[in-house]
């Protein structure tokens, strides 16, 4: 027999401030975010996903282009 | 650009057979990190022609290359030697795809007995599940590994019904 597919859960649905909960919200994990990606479609987790992987690399790529050959790109003030 | 999104379709458009584990699993679950490779477990050790034919099928026109390779070479079909099986480290247009022969926890099959399907726009394909996954990143214990099984965890803790 297969497993539960992944399915769309509302705030309502999840249970939270269990003990794993609070310990990871302790550990400084902000939580806020997971239940966001909890009320998304997996296929919508996958496109926030990616695209907050190329904003990341745009802007690396943007910062080590402004930098390149300064020998600044990685002091702590600039 | 990397879509690491795009790569999954890609594997079932071409009917490859394999399971989401790594980082992208843990997105998919619902944590909250974001990672730059496609990591999935399939069966691709030198016996497993039909799955190497496939997944270069469906690779071919993104420019693969087995990027841990010393000269990036081109991943090809059928593999020049045993090298270029078990676990295959590849670059490609979508991003970087990392298809292994086995997981922390055992091989295809455990990870494949282990997985729940996951519908997708171009069909199903399966996915470690949460538990796994848990107990994956906490073999691993790398500290990145660590955190993301504590997000796991709460995540695991969340969705499940409450005990009566």
């Amino acid at each position: 027999m297969s497993a539960p597919e992944i399915t769309t859960l509302e705030p309502g649905d999840l249970h939270l401030g269990g003990p794993a909960w609070r310990a990871a919200e302790a550990a400084g994990h902000d939580m806020s975010l997971i239940v966001e990606a909890l009320r998304m479609p997996v296929s919508e987790r996958l496109r926030q996903h990616d695209l907050a992987l190329n904003a990341a690399l745009s802007l690396r790529e943007a910062f080590v282009q402004q930098y390149a050959g300064t020998g600044k790109a990685h002091r702590e003030t600039y | 650009m990397p879509e690491p999104g795009k790569l999954i379709a890609r594997l079932i458009e071409h009917d490859v057979e394999f399971v989401v584990v790594g980082g992208y699993a843990a997105t998919i679950h619902g944590a909250s990190y974001v990672t730059f490779d496609l990591d999935v477990c399939a069966p691709c050790s030198v016996g497993d022609i039909e799955n190497l034919r496939k997944l270069h099928a469906a690779l071919v026109d993104l420019h693969p290359l087995h990027r841990m390779s010393p000269f990036e070479r081109t991943f090809v079909f059928p593999p020049r030697n045993a090298e270029e099986t078990g676990n295959i480290y590849l670059r490609t247009d979508l991003g970087q795809l990392d298809v292994l022969g086995c997981i922390e926890l055992g091989d295809y099959g455990f990870a494949r007995e282990h997985s729940l399907p996951v519908r997708h726009a171009s069909g199903e394909y399966r996915l470690l599940d949460c538990r796994t996954l848990i107990r994956s990143k906490e073999t691993t214990a790398r500290p990145k590994d660590l955190l993301v099984a504590e997000q796991l965890r709460a995540i695991l803790e969340a969705t499940q019904p409450p005990h009566p």
